[in-house]
């Protein structure tokens, strides 16, 4: 009977090995932080302690008795929105620049484009924590050689423009290699033929270059939106979250309740999934536009 | 479509959980600080100290060789898994390790990570695979560790002659730094690092501005804004003010010179508005503000950081950092520097007390080699050794020997912030106050004082915040 259905389904041994896998690491993970979200649950406690609890963790968050979760809400859909544009606009300038001029030491460009993209965000925080430190940071060293005076760059007015800083230096150069590559491809003849009947470089640039990169530019925006939005690592090592909840971004504020100083694994397991609903939200809209750009 | 949303969604929880994994994974290599303490000083320390433990031998059981030869003969090639912070007392252990396994014939492997990673690691091991036999644990843990059952009681051991022979001596420890290891009358830790917290200050800037160290809160308060700005780069006091714990536990250090705490320590109610712990955040921004004006990113390090760097004519921290000040290949200022106890407040005398402690977790699988290991590490016959490997010290035998006290300057001031911290007990307070949930609602007022640094919000406002969480957090 197994062999007439394998037969019926001849793909199926070929999947067999990824789907268990998927089945171990997503699916059961998954199936365990929506039963704890609804749990009172604690790391450390003994299993007699845990209390059904029904929806309470997710009414806390709706109900307004949680309001570092929506200010972590806020600030994760700003900062995605403001980093994602600055690094696209950035990246693809950098992009055209580099693709439009020839030069000798272009090769070594790359290479330094590509040191922040390897870079691990954690190493890239501390390095940057020490530039920005407001004593002995050397950005603050070169701003006083300018005249212009120390800024506090993790002070809670700076903060937040700190990181978004960061991420910019940290990712621009991705966009940038990704647009060069894509600017590198595009067929020399229709540029030819628009020169002819008399185009300008910015109709160019608006009408053949931008079209023909819309499902580029459309896959770029979907990788940088949705890693910025569950940005953690960097703001981890900047700020810890603060000062005040300034840059307490939504991953980091699940941190912070599930973490040993806390242990309130419950109420992080409804923030995680609220987490995750607003990410999908977000991504499928994207795929979605970028499918029906490919149709 | 329904189908896809459940794709997407699953994927999204991968990509969670991946993030959520590669935070706690790398185990930074224990700090590279060496103490700096003089040889010969210690040596002739040790000696002074040999003759003392002469008689108490003689009577005692069993020496250190017939003990270690007993230990041996039970639990020779046994393996014990040790969890740590990386702190100058875990470095000595890791000094001393070598003749403990010669001694005993138990191989220690060490498992040592960063204080802040450390109660994660713990908690998430103790409920799931117990691999470790010896936990290092803050006192701000203690009276969680014991109401969670993750460390067992070591009173049986501590009572057993052949055990814990005569030359551990635990009348020697400072009972102070004993307490903190005790829940519910149980002992579930033994001290090994103890610190209070005191007060450093430049001497060459209070001799020329003909400053005194400060009696009171309210002259601290004042030299700090006198000598902000005095100089250029000048700033008036470095202070831990960042988020969360750090932002709490510096705030504490002070808290208990205005009011009895943000709880009643008998009921365990927490007070968090009371008008007497809203003063003392009042007092502790009015301090930030005369700190670094990145305050708001300084754990102790920072804070040690900015002072050493003579960034600050003040600075008020655990003793178990002072070293560092002192040392001239760490500090810029380490030949203009005195120490003084905490000043008083409205309310009366009173200082931190806080201590490293080594338990045994519940479900450990070598207890017994386990509490050999943590006999012969913190017995009074070692302590010299511990001391001298930088170590932190915990027995009143190294605090009062001569020549551990030429050696280490801030140790008078020590003794004098120990003197003060015994106020406390006096008024029947402890400094971290013995709850369950101590450590959750520390992060919770952390965070909201924080946001009162921040301007966001006023003193007043942050404690009543503070308060009504903490409630919601405890009902």
């Amino acid at each position: 009977m197994l062999k007439r259905y394998w037969k019926k389904k001849p793909y199926l041994p070929y999947i067999a090995p990824a789907m268990t896998i998927m089945t171990v690491l997503t699916i059961f993970p998954t199936v365990f932080l929506y039963l704890i979200s609804v749990t009172n649950y604690q790391l450390g406690w003994d299993l007699s302690r845990v209390r059904f609890v029904g929806l309470e963790n997710y009414i806390r968050l709706f109900s307004g008795n949680d309001p570092d979760f929506w200010n972590a809400v806020y600030i994760s859909l700003f900062f995605m929105v403001v980093t994602t544009a600055i690094e696209m606009v950035f990246g693809f300038m950098i992009g055209k620049l580099l693709c439009d001029s020839e030069f000798k030491l272009k090769p070594l460009v790359f290479a330094i484009l590509i040191i922040p993209i390897v870079m691990t965000p954690s190493i890239a925080g501390n390095i940057w924590k020490l530039m920005l430190n407001s004593e002995y940071g050397i950005i603050n060293h070169f701003l006083g050689l300018a005249g212009l005076g120390k800024v506090a760059w993790l002070d809670a007015d700076m903060a937040f423009t700190s990181v978004v800083l960061a991420d910019v230096w940290q990712w621009t150069p991705f966009v940038a290699l990704i647009s060069y590559a894509g600017l590198c491809s595009l067929p020399t003849d229709q540029y030819e033929a628009a020169r002819i009947d008399g185009g300008n470089a910015f109709q160019l640039f608006r009408y053949i270059t931008l079209p023909s990169l819309r499902p580029l530019i459309f896959l770029t925006v979907i990788f940088r939106t949705m890693d910025s939005l569950k940005i953690y690592d960097m703001p981890f090592v900047l700020t810890q979250g603060g000062p005040g909840n300034s840059t307490e971004f939504l991953s980091l504020h699940i941190y912070r309740l599930a973490n040993a100083q806390n242990g309130l694994i419950g109420r992080a397991a409804a923030n995680a999934i609220i987490l995750m609903v607003i990410s999908t939200l977000i991504s499928k809209t994207l795929i979605h536009y970028q499918r029906r750009e490919n149709t | 479509m329904k189908r896809k949303w459940y794709a997407g969604a699953l994927a999204w929880m991968l990509a969670l959980s991946v993030t959520a994994c590669s935070s706690g994974g790398s185990t930074p290599p224990p700090s590279t600080e060496a103490p700096t303490t003089n040889a010969p000083a210690v040596e002739e320390a040790k000696g002074e100290e040999e003759k003392d433990q002469g008689p108490a031998q003689e009577n005692g059981a069993l020496d250190l060789e017939g003990w270690g030869n007993q230990v041996k003969s039970q639990l020779d090639g046994t393996k014990i898994v040790v969890s740590m912070a990386s702190h100058p007392s875990t470095e000595a252990f890791q000094a001393m390790a070598a003749d403990f396994t010669d001694l005993t014939g138990i191989q220690v492997e060490w498992d040592v990570v960063e204080q802040t990673y450390l109660k994660n690691k713990q908690l998430l091991d103790f409920q799931g695979a117990h691999s470790y036999d010896v936990f290092m644990v803050d006192s701000f843990w203690n009276a969680e560790y014991g109401a969670k059952g993750v460390v067992a009681p070591l009173d049986s051991y501590l009572e057993d002659p052949q055990k814990t022979p005569d030359w551990y001596d635990k009348e020697d420890l400072i009972p102070a730094y004993c307490d903190l290891g005790r829940y519910q009358g149980q002992t579930i830790g033994i001290p090994i690092a103890g610190e209070t917290r005191f007060l450093g200050y430049r001497t060459d800037l209070f001799e020329q501005y003909g400053k005194e160290p400060p009696k009171t809160m309210e002259e601290f308060l004042e030299l700090a804004q006198f000598f902000n700005g005095k100089e250029d780069g000048l700033y008036g006091v470095a202070l831990r003010g960042q988020r969360g714990i750090h932002f709490a536990s510096g705030w504490l250090t002070t808290m208990y010179a205005f009011c009895d705490g943000m709880m009643d320590q008998k009921t365990l109610e927490p007070k968090i508005n009371d008008p007497g712990v809203v003063e003392s955040l009042e007092w502790y921004l009015d301090m930030l503000a005369c700190a670094p004006p990145d305050v708001s990113t300084y754990t102790h390090e920072e804070a040690l950081g900015a002072f050493m760097a003579g960034k600050t004519a003040m600075w008020l921290d655990a003793t178990a950092i002072a070293g560092a000040i002192t040392d001239p290949q760490q500090s810029k200022i380490y030949d203009k520097v005195a120490f003084a106890a905490p000043p008083d407040g409205p309310a009366g005398e009173s200082a931190a007390l806080a201590d490293w402690n080594i338990s045994i977790p519940k479900g450990a699988k070598n207890p017994d080699a386990a509490w050999a290991f943590m006999m012969y590490m913190t017995s009074r016959e070692k302590s010299l050794d511990y001391v001298k490997n930088g170590g932190a010290a915990t027995r009143y035998s190294v605090y009062e020997n001569e020549g551990l006290v030429k050696e280490n300057p801030s140790y008078p001031a020590q003794l004098a912030a120990l003197e003060k911290a015994n106020g406390l007990v006096e008024r029947g307070l402890q400094w971290t106050p013995p709850h369950e949930q101590i450590n959750q609602m520390l992060d919770i007022m952390g965070s909201y004082a924080s946001r009162a640094q921040a301007g966001e919000m006023t003193a007043q406002e942050a404690c009543e915040k503070a308060q009504k969480d903490v409630e919601d957090l405890l009902k």
